[in-house]
């Protein structure tokens, strides 16, 4: 069994808000990295991060997990919210602050 | 390397309009903007899924990125 997807499965379960990123929140390796990193700190909510570039496993894996080929990713409530156009758009939507305030 | 991914993403959506820059100039950062029938009803996940699961073997070949813009036909007419 992938004990990766084992891994993935239990980080987006014990964290609300798991983002999926290259670099850390505090410094960011990519700029899409650093988008997303810097909206979900503006809308105030914890959210938890993993770097995939410290770990090769992860950073395939995780795109098998999400059947999605590009980082980042963002994980709310279990399930795999998108990149970050996605992100972006939801922010200015205003939709991400709802789903912040929905907990 | 645009042309690739203006292929790829016609063959997975037949009916779309699409349109695909590559505004660093370097095949590996690219903008692509997809219209089409295919995307009414579905949400913005579901619809940059479409797009992404057809270009799965290009990003991992040669492609980094892809700032990506999903529209239904009558999203496109009124933004236009």
């Amino acid at each position: 069994m992938s004990s990766v997807a084992d891994r993935i499965q239990k980080d987006i379960t014990d964290n609300r808000v798991m983002l999926y990123m290259k670099g850390t929140p505090q410094a960011p390796m990519c700029g899409f990295s650093k988008t997303v990193a810097e909206i979900l700190t503006h809308v105030g909510g914890d959210f938890a991060s993993a770097n995939v570039l410290e770990d090769p496993e992860l950073r395939q894996g995780i795109k098998e997990f999400s059947e999605w080929p590009t980082i980042p990713q963002l994980y709310i409530d279990g399930e795999f919210l998108g990149g970050c156009d996605i992100v972006v758009e939801m922010y200015q939507a205003g939709e991400l602050e709802k789903l912040f305030q929905a907990k | 390397m645009t042309d690739t991914i203006q292929t790829i993403i016609a063959q997975a959506l037949p009916d779309a309009h699409i349109e695909v820059e590559d505004p660093m100039n370097d095949g590996a950062h690219l903008q692509a903007t997809v219209v089409s029938e295919s995307f009414v009803g579905k949400s913005r996940l579901q619809q940059q899924r479409l797009v992404m699961a057809a270009l799965k073997e290009a990003f991992s070949e040669s492609l980094h990125a892809l700032a990506l813009k999903t529209y239904t036909p009558e999203e496109w007419n009124q933004k236009n």
